[in-house]
Formats: C-alpha cells, sequence, structure tokens
C-alpha cells in the first residue's frame, strides 16, 4: 500500500531523481560483480521469497559437495547470492524451528518447544509485521505448529495441510486454503505447492509481496515423482564410516515412519525428493526471471533443522545437538546488495535471524523481542563480524529418545549439558568437525568448559549472544 | 504326541531364540559395522521370525496353545523391554510403559500372531497326514491369528502410507499425558 500512495503522489522533483538514479544504476550495474564493499540499495523495498525445505541435511546439495546429488538450482542461487556455511537452527525439531524463523524467537520464548506444545499466536510474525507496512503476504505450505489450524494473522493467502498429523502426504494431499479444505490439484505435493507459490507471485499488484514456501519436502516418506523414481539408482550412498543398516531400527529409531526398506534405498528416495524440489525452486525462480522480478527480490533457501544419515549411528530427523542435526542449508540471494555474489560465508547466522533480515530490507522497525538479528551486514560485505555463540535448546518430545538439552555453539566448541543420565560433551569443532572426540574427558577440556558453562548461562539468562553481522 | 515336561516343550525352543536375540544384541552394539550387520540379522530374525522355530517345536513336543502363545510373544517382548527400559532416561516411569505400544512392537507382535497362524496350519496339516486325517486342519485360533496378524501388519505397514498408526498412537499420548 505505501508504495502505491507514494507512486500516486510522484512530483516532478521525485521522477528527476529517479530517473538519475537509473541512469546511475545503469552505469554500475555492469560492474557490480567487481567485489566491493559498496552496496546497491533497490530503488524499492524489495520482494521476499522465502522457501523451507523439511529435514534437508546440509550436505544434501551439490553445491554442499555431496558426491552425486544434482541440485542445478540450489546451486544457481548459490553462484549468484551467499552460501551460509554455518547457518543453524537454534532448536532442531520442526515445529519449534518453524516457529523460530516466523517470530525470530528461540523456542523458549516463542514456546512452541516441541511437536506438542501449541502454537498459541500471541507471538508477531514477520508475515504480520510486513503486511501491516505494506507487503502484500502469502503462507503456502506445511505449517506444523501443535494445536488447531490457527487463523494465521498478517497472510492471504494461508494454504496448508493437517493430515497426518500436518506432515501432509507427498501424492494427492488435500489442501487448506483460507481455512477451506480442497482437493490437491496436481498429484505431487512439491509442485502443487509451488504452482500456488507462482499463482501468488503472478498476481497484479502495486505493493511488493512476501512469500513464505514451505514444502512438506524432503520429509519421511520420500515418495520421489514418477520420473525421478529411478534416478541414482546404481549410486552408492557415502554412509559414515561405522553405518550398518540396521541404524534405522535401533537405538530407539522406532517413530520415523521410515524403517521400511533398505537404508540404503531410503537414502536415493531422499536423494530424489530433494531433486524434485530443485525443479520446482527452479521454476520458482524461472518466474520471477521471466516477470522481470528476480532483480528486486531477496530469495531465501533454508532448511527447518538435520537429518542423521548414520552419523553418530543416529538416524533420523535432527533433534541431537550435532552438526548434521543442527546446521540446516542456508543460500540468500539479494541482487544490488551483495558485492561478490558466489561467495561462501562462514559467519554464524540463525533461524531467529531471518524475520528481523527480512524486517532490515522491507525498511520496517524490528519489533521487541526478537532475539535474533540481521544478517544483511554479512550480505554487504564479506568481512563483517558473525556472531561469536548461540544457544541450542531441545525439550523433551515424546516418543524421542534424546533427553532434553543445552548447549552453546562458539566458532571453535560446542559444549552441552543434558538433562537426566547423560553427562556433558565438549567438541573441538574446528579440530574435530564430525564430533567423535568428547573432550570432556581431559583436563584441558574440563578447563574449556567452565568458560563455556559460564556463557551458556548468560545465554540462557538473553544476556548476549544475538548479534549476527555487523 | 510325545510326552514331554514343561521345560522340554516350551522353554528349551523358546530360549533358543530368546538367547540368540540377547547375545546378537550384545555383539551388535560391540562390534565393527560388519559383525554389526551381521548381529543385526540374527537380532531381528530371532524378534521378527523366531516364531518359525518356537511354534512348530512346542506344538510337536505337546505344549499347550497358552504355552505356544506365550513363548513365541517372549522374545519381541524382552526386545521391547528392553527398549522401554532405554526410554526411561528420557521420559517417566508411565511415558516408558506407553512406550511400549510403538509400531514396530505391534508389528512384530502381529508379525508372531500371523506365523503362529500358518504355522498351526502346517503343524496340523503334518499331524493329520501322520494320524492318517483324524486332525481338523484348520483350527480357529489358525484363522484368528491370521487374520489379526495380517491386520496388524496392515495397520503397521500400509495404513496411512505406514504413518497412520504411529499418528494415531500420538494422538493418544496427547490426550493421556498432556
Amino acid at each position: 500500500m505505501r508504495s502505491t500512495d507514494r507512486r500516486k503522489g510522484t512530483t516532478r522533483k521525485a521522477a528527476l531523481r529517479i530517473l538519475g538514479t537509473v541512469s546511475i544504476l545503469s552505469i554500475v550495474l555492469p560492474f557490480r560483480l567487481i567485489p566491493c564493499e559498496a552496496s546497491f540499495p533497490p530503488s524499492e523495498r524489495p520482494n521476499i521469497v522465502f522457501v523451507l525445505s523439511d529435514n534437508q541435511n546440509y550436505k544434501f546439495m551439490s553445491c554442499a559437495g555431496h558426491p552425486f546429488l544434482e541440485t542445478p538450482n540450489m546451486d544457481r542461487l548459490a553462484r549468484e547470492g551467499v552460501l551460509f556455511t554455518n547457518a543453524f537452527v537454534t532448536t532442531s525439531l520442526c515445529s519449534p524451528s518453524r516457529a523460530s524463523f516466523l517470530t525470530g524467537k528461540y523456542a523458549h520464548t516463542h514456546g512452541v518447544q516441541n511437536n506438542f506444545t501449541p502454537w498459541d499466536g500471541s507471538h508477531r510474525t514477520f508475515l504480520e509485521v510486513l503486511q501491516e507496512a505494506g507487503y502484500d503476504t502469502a503462507f503456502i505450505g506445511k505449517w506444523h505448529m501443535p494445536g488447531s489450524l490457527p487463523n494465521l494473522k498478517g497472510v492471504d493467502p494461508f494454504i496448508t495441510f493437517t493430515i497426518q498429523g500436518g506432515q501432509g502426504r507427498y501424492l494427492n494431499c488435500p489442501l487448506i486454503v483460507n481455512g477451506e479444505e480442497r482437493p490437491s490439484r496436481k498429484p505431487y505435493i512439491t509442485e502443487e505447492l509451488t504452482d500456488y507459490a507462482i499463482e501468488f507471485i503472478e498476481r497484479k499488484r502495486d505493493a511488493p509481496f512476501c512469500l513464505y514456501l514451505s514444502h512438506k519436502a524432503v520429509h519421511h516418506r520420500w515418495t520421489p515423482p514418477a520420473h525421478l523414481a529411478d534416478i541414482y539408482a546404481d549410486k552408492k550412498p557415502p554412509f559414515p564410516e561405522g553405518f550398518d543398516p540396521w541404524i534405522p531400527v535401533t537405538r530407539g529409531h522406532l517413530f520415523e515412519g521410515t524403517n521400511q526398506g533398505f537404508a540404503s534405498q531410503l537414502y536415493r528416495n531422499y536423494c530424489r525428493t530433494i531433486v524434485a524440489l530443485d525443479e520446482q525452486l527452479g521454476r520458482l525462480l524461472d518466474r520471477l526471471d521471466a516477470l522481470g522480478m528476480a532483480d528486486n527480490t531477496l530469495v531465501v533457501f533454508a532448511g527447518d533443522n538435520g537429518f542423521f544419515w548414520g552419523e553418530h549411528k543416529l538416524f533420523g530427523t535432527g533433534r541431537w545437538p550435532y552438526d548434521d542435526s543442527i546446521r540446516v542449508p542456508f543460500i540468500v540471494r539479494y541482487p544490488g546488495t551483495i558485492p561478490d555474489v558466489g561467495r561462501r560465508a562462514d559467519q554464524m547466522v540463525l533461524n531467529i535471524d531471518v524475520a528481523p533480515t527480512f524486517l532490515e530490507v522491507a525498511d520496517v522497525p524490528v519489533p521487541q523481542g526478537m532475539e535474533g538479528a540481521s544478517f544483511l551486514p554479512i550480505l554487504r560485505s564479506a568481512s563483517a563480524s558473525g556472531r561469536e555463540a548461540f544457544l541450542y535448546e531441545y525439550f523433551k518430545d515424546f516418543p524421542y529418545r534424546i533427553p532434553p538439552t543445552q548447549g552453546v555453539r562458539t566458532d571453535k566448541y560446542m559444549y552441552i549439558e543434558y538433562e537426566g543420565r547423560r553427562k556433558p560433551e565438549l567438541y573441538d569443532m574446528r579440530n574435530d568437525p564430525q564430533q567423535e572426540q568428547n573432550l570432556m574427558h581431559t583436563a584441558e577440556g574440563r578447563a574449556s568448559a567452565a568458560e563455556l558453562k559460564k556463557t551458556l548461562e548468560s545465554l540462557k539468562s538473553g544476556r548476549g549472544g544475538t548479534h549476527a553481522g555487523s | 504326541m510325545p510326552d514331554r515336561n514343561f521345560s522340554q516343550r516350551i522353554v528349551v525352543p523358546t530360549s533358543i531364540v530368546l538367547v540368540a536375540m540377547i547375545v546378537s544384541r550384545i555383539i551388535y552394539f560391540n562390534s565393527s559395522a560388519t559383525v554389526a550387520t551381521l548381529s543385526g540379522i540374527v537380532m531381528f530374525l530371532c524378534i521378527g521370525f523366531g516364531s518359525f522355530l518356537i511354534y512348530p517345536l512346542s506344538f510337536v513336543r505337546g505344549a499347550p496353545l497358552t504355552e505356544r502363545i506365550i513363548g513365541c510373544l517372549l522374545t519381541p517382548l524382552v526386545w521391547n523391554g528392553i527398549e522401554m527400559y532405554n526410554v526411561g532416561q528420557a521420559f517417566s516411569p508411565a511415558e516408558s510403559l506407553f512406550y511400549g505400544v510403538n509400531i514396530l512392537s505391534i508389528g512384530a507382535v502381529a508379525g508372531q500372531f500371523l506365523i503362529m497362524g500358518v504355522c498351526d496350519f502346517f503343524c496340523r496339516w503334518n499331524q493329520g497326514r501322520a494320524e492318517r486325517g483324524e486332525t481338523k486342519v484348520l483350527s480357529p485360533f489358525a484363522v484368528l491369528a491370521s487374520v489379526s496378524g495380517i491386520l496388524g501388519i496392515y495397520l503397521v505397514l500400509v495404513w496411512g502410507e505406514g504413518v497412520g498408526l504411529h499418528y494415531l498412537l500420538i494422538g493418544l499420548y496427547k490426550n493421556i499425558f498432556l
């Protein structure tokens, strides 16, 4: 709405200013690939496209070095933007993480602590704030918050699904469109949701838009579309050393719904559903191009939490405080703002940083209470400093056999405390990125742990660690 | 039918499977990937298919139906009991008990019933052959066990794309504990 009013009231002076800006940009833009620290602010508030995948391990993109998976569209985003190699979620579980993305808050603040504690609607989402600021907003895809489906404030349309405990299904998934159940129009859910997303961005409008597109993929049961059903059939999954095929049904891995079939087959189907997701991401990006919107659209592609494929002899959705669980794919494309596209940023960013970043690019004040911080400075400059530490938290979630956890992650260490019988753990992330050597058994480790424990207490009391970039 | 005592007719057949499961489980959790793979095969054969050994053995040794059923269910129940104990590190005793009703344990129990039904049919058929057709081949138990086994396996593996029962149990958990 704001941009409409602005256009209506364009004066001669303003028109000259726009003309001048266009002239300068036409000279500057050809040189924008040259690395520099300058920023190129768009002349209007940008559109925002946020695409969230489900349970996608950060290593499962070809740009992240996966040995055979091909994700040309995720790669394209990384090539045209920034791939964050240290992006994390503050709680590695679907519902809390999604609530954190939406609200910019930790799970202990927004209250969705596991897949049972309900979303109470008392915390504002970035979509709501953006709509109040004149954005046209849409929520399309997986909601999966505990409690009954809310009348989500600040979005139109609100398109989601509730079957199978809110997980949806890959084929012929009925949708809830603005509160009304509708049959699926396309058989495959990833394509269906993308269709709705494209319809939304194609709407005629004067205001900028913000699209929140959260896929069912790549949550189990990993049903690929028919045309991808046989790819990678000859590929051997690169399971970690020590992996045995019984891991998915031992050590309490009872309830993932994934215990049907052999691990290698499950792995290939996981990859196939990622390829399907990548194809649909490509459709969306192509549509932005065709509509001439790409240059004024911030695109963020992220995962809600990680997934174990045998690392630490674990299988399934994140939860545990290890990197394959808490680290997520995270790519940002923002034409005109990133001087050195194709960069890999190693600063730590979090799911709670997404909301304040969107608000900053939209030139909207960040409401008090958001605990994340904008990572826009990191987009603008490779040398921007990242946050020094963050709090990881996990709450009891039946029937999964993971004790409630709190931990602190720095660029050097991961220190973890569990409730109950399990002892604290400490890992040197620089020298032991696979987190195989618990340093709590060493004197040096115990000394470092004492300091980290203080940092943990400080983070728990909300006195630090929210700084994303400057 | 040979006259065997309690130990011979049911304890021995059950113990073969149960001990094999426990030993292979210990090996599984304390060995390299290759050995773990092999011991895992033994472990899950015992849990999932142990009744193929227990039921016919106990049948020919003259164990009554109740003993045969208990013998066949013992191994998956012991395995599930260990899982329930382990889950106690994160949940209350009541929740741990509820945890015992999970899709794998239901699947394992359903599988035993299906196997018992099939084995009962073949044992009676074999007995009938030996006794020149004096034994009724299809017993009510065989029918009931087979049907309930198939139903249980369907609920675990097929219904709701194989996760319908899981979400039903989660809903039940919410109603009981939250």
